[in-house]
């Protein structure tokens, strides 16, 4: 191979062997040039040569006809970069996944549960390795402005939640079961890495830090499973400790077609508050709710798109 | 018996010469003469593809020295590689010619 490459000083060699042989014998030699190319094919790769040969061959043809070569180049271009579009597409329409441990194995009841029926139901329900709530907020701002580039997606989440979907943060910890304790004593949250990213510029103490936080919201929707709608989900213009930052493309709207919006968002433990759907597989578990508290809205389960 | 015992001749005279000591192209078809009593002469034609394709395979080294006429040559050394496969060589020579003898005697 290096032979191939130092081609010239190869030749210069077997000249002067050559040479030396011919002055040794008054310039009796058979085929001298037969002879040198036995030498030079005996100490080279000669596949590697004709190889090389062949390219240089292919490259002067091109050359030597610019516009076809050029229109050659260009389909190809076009056609690599369509199929790589048409697949990037599919990919994340199609095989995109949630980013979770177990995606397949993640069910949703979408249904609207006072937080106390949740926790109940979480700790009857037999059915699931884990039963996490959340609920999404709107409306959250960040340092207390007006300002619209100001507001936050987030999202009220149970304290075992991370633990549930099985994801861990990227820096700091997640909210535990030890975060969601008394209502209203833990004013913690986790933020996404795009928050840490774009509002606090890649700060690498950003963990233990404060972000004041106010005026969230739960979505519409949320509010009508029969919890006091009238507290505020989120103090205005509390301070609340960032316990820690998700992985990127982990998001607070997170949704299997990796929609962009939301892309600074917050988690926060959810027991300064009632919230949440869970509750359609009551009837799975080993117990039920006592007959004085009757499942509010019809079970629905689904595959989650979204979480 | 391998096929290629006869072609493999040239290499047992090279292999055999070079491990009386280092030698260049030229000596080495000198020596082959010589010892042979002028019956052996080995073309230049064979013997330099030769050297070149043992020392691709690692029997022999090459190194640029002067010679007693004070030229550069290129002088050809037996590597322990070479040496086993003289050896092994010798063996199949002499299994060989046993056979052609016998062959002869019977015939």
């Amino acid at each position: 191979m290096i032979n191939s490459i130092r081609r010239k000083r190869l030749d210069e060699e077997i000249q002067e062997e050559v040479e030396f042989h011919r002055s040794q014998t008054m310039g009796s030699f058979g085929n001298v040039t037969a002879v040198r190319e036995q030498m030079r094919d005996a100490s080279t790769i000669v596949w590697f040569e004709i190889l090389l040969q062949d390219l240089r061959y292919g490259l002067r043809i091109l050359a030597r006809t610019p516009g076809v070569s050029a229109i050659a180049v260009l389909s190809l271009a076009l056609g690599i970069g369509a199929n790589a579009a048409i697949f990037s597409l599919l990919d994340r329409v199609i095989l995109s996944i949630l980013p979770v441990k177990q995606p397949e194995r993640l069910v949703l009841f979408d249904d609207v549960e006072p937080y106390l029926r949740y926790k109940e139901f979480q700790n009857r329900s037999q059915a699931f390795s884990g039963v996490a709530g959340t609920a999404s907020l709107a409306g959250v701002v960040f340092n207390g402005s007006d300002n619209p580039e100001n507001s936050l997606t987030g999202r009220l989440v149970s304290g075992n939640y991370f633990e549930v979907l099985g994801v861990q943060p990227m820096m700091g910890c997640a909210l535990t079961d030890a975060d969601d304790t008394d209502p209203g004593a833990h004013p913690e949250v986790v933020i996404s890495y795009a928050l840490c990213q774009g509002r606090f510029h890649a700060d690498p103490t950003i963990v233990g830090k404060t972000i004041r936080l106010g005026a969230g919201r739960l979505n519409s929707g949320w509010s009508t499973g029969g919890f006091e709608e009238d507290r505020p989900v989120v103090p205005s213009n509390r301070n609340f400790l960032i316990l820690g930052v998700m992985p990127q493309g982990f998001l607070a709207k997170q949704s299997a077609s990796a929609r962009t919006s939301g892309r600074h968002s917050i988690w926060r433990s959810i027991s300064c508050l009632a919230v949440i759907g869970c509750r359609a597989a009551l009837q799975v578990g080993s117990g039920s709710l006592p007959a004085s508290n009757p499942p509010l809205v019809k079970n629905r389960l689904k595959r989650p798109q979204t979480f | 018996m391998p096929k290629d015992t006869l072609l493999g001749a040239l290499d047992l005279l090279v292999l055999q010469t070079l491990a009386r000591g280092t030698q260049h192209g030229y000596g080495i078809t000198c020596h082959i003469l010589a010892a042979s009593g002028h019956q052996l002469r080995v073309e230049e034609g064979s013997l330099y593809p030769a050297l070149r394709r043992m020392e691709s395979a690692g029997l022999i080294k090459a190194e640029w020295r002067r010679s007693e006429n004070n030229r550069r040559a290129r002088y050809y050394q037996l590597t322990k590689k070479g040496a086993k496969r003289l050896a092994q060589e010798m063996q199949t020579w002499e299994a060989h010619t046993a056979a052609v003898k016998t062959f002869l005697e019977f015939a």
